[in-house]
């Protein structure tokens, strides 16, 4: 029972940064909808760009830190960084998702239309399918060292939909998309100008969005602790029983 | 396509668009509440798992 409990309960500093990243949501909602000005424009859908661009980063972070280990992996191979790539994944999909959705409701408004195939949204799209796959894949694989090593591989591979996404298509002279961040080859009309509300806003929003990536992975990690646990605690009842 | 041309405030005043932002907002606390639901539904099923296995082991022993 003790070691059940040492297992499972939370570690202090998870605690602490869960609590403290509840508290750089609420203000980020705050900034979002409140301090930072209305666009003039667009008027309040505006305001879902931070959310949108915030999840949009960390989702981005989390395919990066997944290449890291993916590369520690076929280095020096080791179940934690396995575990780090794989997690990394599943939270940065969510997050990817979060952009993916939120995205077309403020298009419904700019663009009179959810979705169109346009280069960064097409892009986007198959970003966020690679990384389905991945999952998806990885469940298909048994042998645990073939799986991590598939895994490894894949995770480094995918991440080229991630350059094409945020790199890539600003060569693009044809997308339609906002250029929120850095240099556009688009039209005038996809700059993005930003008050310096606005930009105050968008910063805490990426901050904040990297603080929900870090909390959702450490939890997203513990999670496939308790897993290995379970498979082992199974192996030994297996063991027992065969001899 | 010229996104501008789209954007009814350079006809006029600035649009009221905060059915947008609420639908969208709404969005995102759903996919987001929803990814930290599973990740909770997912702990508790592994938590009874860990248990389970845990007193068999030791019913096992005794």
């Amino acid at each position: 029972m003790t070691a059940t409990t040492r297992t499972n309960s939370t570690p202090r500093a998870l605690a602490i940064l869960t609590i403290f990243t509840g508290v750089m949501l609420l203000i980020a909602t705050y900034l979002a909808f409140i301090y930072a000005p209305t666009e003039i424009n667009m008027g309040d859908v505006q305001r879902i760009f931070y959310f949108h661009v915030g999840a949009a980063w960390a989702g981005a972070l989390a395919f990066a830190v997944t290449v890291y280990a993916g590369v520690r992996y076929l280095i020096k191979p080791a179940q934690n960084w396995d575990i780090l790539g794989h997690s990394s994944v599943e939270v940065g999909l969510a997050l990817i998702t979060i952009t993916l959705t939120s995205g077309p409701v403020w298009a419904q408004f700019a663009w009179g239309k959810p979705w169109t195939w346009d280069p960064k949204l097409t892009a986007s799209a198959v970003m966020w399918l690679s990384y389905a796959a991945y999952l998806m894949l990885r469940q298909g694989i048994e042998d645990p060292d073939r799986r991590a090593r598939f895994s490894a591989i894949y995770g480094i591979v995918a991440f080229a939909s991630v350059i094409m996404t945020y790199f890539g298509v600003r060569l693009a002279e044809a997308t339609i998309h906002p250029v929120v961040i850095g240099p556009s080859a688009g039209t005038p009309e996809t700059e993005v100008g930003m008050a310096p509300g606005m930009r105050v806003a968008m910063i805490f929003a990426f901050v904040t969005f990297t603080f929900v990536y870090a909390t959702l992975l450490w939890h997203r990690i513990r999670l496939q602790n308790l897993s290995e646990r379970v498979n082992l605690l199974k192996m030994r009842m297996f063991n027992r029983e065969a001899a | 396509m010229e996104i501008l041309t789209l954007l009814p405030a350079l006809h006029g005043e600035t649009p009221n668009t905060v059915p947008y932002l609420i639908l969208g907002y709404v969005i995102i606390g759903t996919v987001g509440l929803g990814y930290v639901a599973t990740l909770l539904w997912r702990q508790r099923n592994l938590q009874r798992d860990i248990d389970m296995l845990e007193t068999l082991q030791r019913d096992e022993q005794a």
